[in-house]
């Protein structure tokens, strides 16, 4: 593969999939910079990574996986996995725009899911983040390297927890 | 938000699609790679210059001793190109053996690739500590080598009490090292190993 093939088949691998990658590290990060960081790693790493796929699994779980390990090891460098939702602003709309009421109830729904899923815990969150980009139990099961069996118990246990502290967040 | 469904949190997720603020300019995710290439390539051209200046200075000041010493013998010059080349080889060889994240295989399932990372980590550190003590080994053989020669015109008890101080101090130093660099070890990778250890069970 020569750079211009690599390039081009870089540019359409994240054509399809960069918003996928980019909810990705929305999930483990909160702050516009740190997440925007984060994804570029994920994308260098695809980037080095890309002349050793073999096609032995599919490009999207080949990508997840690369999204979900850049993620383990960016925290634990950066150190940064305590951040506080009270530092992120929401976006500016112009409150006189015809769909300006729907669009911050989207935007308070965001967070709302998003403070819920910082209360899981780091493989949990992966997990709940998965289920949440609509893949099929087998595909996180893949993705993540344990047995269907076990995914499905794990991901039943997630999503409890997950409308526990939703459900918590909402009463208080 | 009030939902029990996992549907409808799957449309507030999805519904967040960041691919038009990545779009607005197109050719920035090429630009941020570049940018990115370009920086980890910074990197590594002055981790390389630095690898290089230290290696110009530890041959230099060898050179300029071993001409000072003017040594004469076979086995003087074998203790010097000893010690002139251990230090070299160690230096090549560290380099090899440590952990890089460039050196990872970011597309293993995250089961076995935090199995991959952690036996990495280990590795790092036990062929740290074999080449550790093969250098300060073969670095003892060099320099008592060396002291035969230089040590010619002494009586053998001073020669051997020299000799055995020498070593003695070696192993001292070498012991001092290994603590330090273990130390070092800990604090640098503690954090990602403990967590990929909970992570992992």
């Amino acid at each position: 593969m020569n750079v211009n093939q690599k390039e081009q088949r870089f540019k359409e691998l994240l054509s399809e999939n960069q918003a996928m990658i980019y909810r990705l590290c929305y999930a483990y990060l909160y702050h516009k910079d740190e997440v925007d960081d984060l994804f570029q790693e994920v994308m260098l790493n695809i980037w080095s990574s890309l002349e050793k796929f073999r096609g032995d699994a599919k490009i999207s779980t080949w990508i997840y996986r690369i999204a979900i390990n850049t993620a383990l090891i960016y925290n634990k460098k950066k150190k940064k996995d305590t951040l506080f939702f009270k530092d992120i602003a929401y976006e500016t709309y112009d409150k006189h725009q015809d769909d300006y009421g729907e669009v911050m109830e989207k935007e308070e729904n965001l967070l709302a899911l998003r403070k819920a899923i910082a209360k899981l815990k780091k493989q949990d969150r992966i997990i709940i983040t998965l289920l949440l980009e609509g893949l099929k139990y087998e595909e996180i099961a893949e993705i993540i390297g344990i047995s269907l069996n076990h995914t499905g118990v794990k991901i039943n246990r997630v999503k409890a927890k997950l409308f526990k502290i939703l459900s918590k967040n909402e009463n208080q | 938000m009030k939902t029990n469904k996992i549907n409808d949190l799957q449309e507030i997720w999805q519904d967040y699609n960041p691919a038009n603020y990545l779009a607005h300019d197109p050719d920035r995710i090429k630009k941020s790679i570049l940018h990115s290439v370009k920086k980890t390539s910074k990197k590594i051209l002055i981790q390389n210059i630095g690898k290089s200046l230290a290696i110009g200075f530890l041959l230099m000041g060898f050179i300029f001793l071993f001409y000072t010493i003017d040594i004469r013998t076979f086995y003087g010059f074998i203790g010097a190109g000893i010690i002139l080349f251990s230090p070299l080889l160690m230096l090549i060889v560290y380099w090899n053996i440590r952990f890089a994240s460039a050196k990872l295989n970011w597309s293993l399932p995250q089961d076995d690739f935090i199995s991959h990372v952690l036996l990495k980590v280990k590795n790092h550190h036990i062929q740290f500590k074999k080449l550790f003590k093969w250098f300060v080994l073969v670095l003892i053989a060099g320099i008592n080598l060396l002291y035969l020669e230089i040590l010619s015109s002494l009586n053998l008890h001073e020669r051997i009490g020299i000799h055995l101080g020498i070593t003695f101090l070696l192993v001292i130093l070498y012991f001092v090292g290994l603590k330090i660099r273990t130390h070092k070890f800990r604090k640098d990778f503690s954090p990602l190993t403990d967590e990929l250890e909970k992570l992992k069970n």
